[in-house]
């Protein structure tokens, strides 16, 4: 028991010091002092970069746009047509499209699912007269290798179009505060962003209603 | 409560295969030991607890002391057992997602522990008898470990395999667990006996399974009866 506790004292002392706030330093301590065997692999490891929110793309150009609408009908009778709970909705959305085209772009990019490489199995596979059993497999893994860069293609463009709508909603409002502009017009505006952010979510349905080409 | 362990803690309980799939990525290691850490600190000290609330008084600090310990101590053997076998069985991962695994499967299991506890004590105090009580807490246990088993398949990767893989480190981590609670016995305490913290080491799990069996059978170890008959005479208790 001692012993046991002597190392978990060093390394509740070693472990700490690497965490950067007091609360982190004193969970880690504690961690470590009763169960270092468990810890000390865990705290030692390294995390995979985490994917923070990006600064460039279509999701930071959404975002920024929102931010921006926000802040120009704020305190202004506009604000009712883009009230804050609705735009963190928006956010939210935006951020689980993004996050899905991120997750396709590292699953498009895997060696296995190359669609050149796909096609030239598929093709050597005929020429060798392959059973017709290897050459469906084949030809599934193909179909899905496309319709995963489909998907992809789909969300990106969904993205990018709204990217551009929700620059134009803020250039109107921004229009509209100095200028004076049409409310029905703006709400129309605000209602397709809106209609376009639920939109997002619906990609991957859509994809999985359609029939094969 | 941080609503990150909070998340954690949920999504241990009602989302096993995110969990699975976060180690398997290597994401979120920390936060997931973390919160597995504080549920099985709990969860444990909950049920040891209720375990020694059969006997009462002394017994019931002590079962809630040394259960957290027999997690403890047991994760700490069978951890690089599951390193080594998934290395052995080709589907190998770094060290901190194998710790982080069993720690996420033995959390899952003390969260149930945690919510059995109040029926298992109520049980206890309607059904007195000391088999009963020992029926119920193994029973209790068994059933907290299913959940824990969930988890820790999913985590083992892809399915062809697996449950050989499952198995192997499951028969290792049942093994080392009966051994380690074996050594920090006693848990029910009979009513004959002593409330003690910790017995004097005596034999092995396997060596009373088997004496066990054989008693069941109606064979009995004659050697072991008398000195067990000889305490009981230097304790003054009746046969």
């Amino acid at each position: 028991m001692p012993m046991y506790f002597g190392v978990g004292a060093l390394a509740a002392v070693v472990l700490a010091r690497r965490e950067a706030t007091p609360a982190a330093r004193a969970t880690t301590a504690a961690a470590a002092l009763l169960a270092w065997p468990l810890w000390a692999p865990i705290a030692l490891s390294r995390e995979p970069p985490a994917r923070g929110p990006s600064t460039r793309g279509p999701e930071a150009r959404i975002l920024r746009a929102l931010e921006e609408a926000l802040e120009a009908v704020r305190g202004t009778p506009l604000a009712t047509l883009l009230p804050q709970r609705s735009v963190e909705a928006m956010r939210a959305s935006v951020a689980r499209a993004s996050q899905r085209v991120g997750e396709l772009e590292a699953a498009v990019a895997l060696p296995s699912h190359d669609p050149e490489r796909a096609r030239r199995r598929l093709e050597g596979l005929e020429a060798e007269g392959a059973s017709s059993r290897t050459l469906a497999t084949a030809r599934v893994h193909l179909d899905n290798i496309e319709r995963l860069a489909r998907l992809l293609s789909r969300e990106r463009r969904a993205l990018d179009e709204l990217a551009d709508l929700c620059d134009a909603l803020r250039s109107q409002l921004v229009l509209a505060r100095y200028a004076g502009s049409n409310l029905h017009g703006i709400g129309d505006t605000v209602d397709e962003v809106a209609a376009r952010v639920d939109g997002l979510d619906g990609v991957f349905h859509l994809e999985e209603t359609e029939a094969p080409p | 409560m941080s609503a990150d362990l909070s998340h954690t803690l949920t999504a241990l309980l009602r989302s096993p295969a995110s969990i699975a799939a976060s180690i398997t990525e290597g994401r979120d290691l920390r936060s997931i030991a973390r919160a597995s850490l504080l549920a099985l600190l709990v969860g444990t000290l909950v049920f040891g607890g209720v375990v020694g609330s059969h006997r009462g008084s002394l017994q019931m600090l002590y079962a809630a002391l040394k259960l957290p310990w027999v997690s403890m101590l047991t994760l700490a053997l069978s951890v690089p057992v599951l390193h080594g076998a998934r290395a052995a069985f080709e589907r190998p991962e770094p060290f901190a997602q194998s710790a982080a695994l069993m720690l996420a499967a033995s959390a899952r299991t003390a969260l149930v522990l945690l919510a059995l506890a109040p029926a298992l004590a109520l049980a206890l105090q309607v059904l007195r008898g000391y088999h009963a009580a020992v029926v119920l807490s193994a029973l209790s246990y068994g059933l907290a470990g299913l959940a824990g088993v969930g988890l820790l398949r999913r985590g083992l990767g892809p399915a062809e395999g697996r449950l050989a893989l499952l198995g192997f480190v499951l028969s290792a981590h049942l093994l080392t667990s009966a051994q380690v609670a074996w050594g920090l016995r006693p848990w029910l305490v009979r009513p004959s006996a002593d409330v003690v913290l910790v017995r004097p080491p005596e034999g092995t799990f396997a060596e009373e399974l088997a004496r066990a069996g054989f008693s069941a059978a109606g064979i009995y170890d004659s050697t072991r009866s008398k000195a067990r008959e000889a305490e009981r005479r230097a304790h003054g208790e009746p046969r």
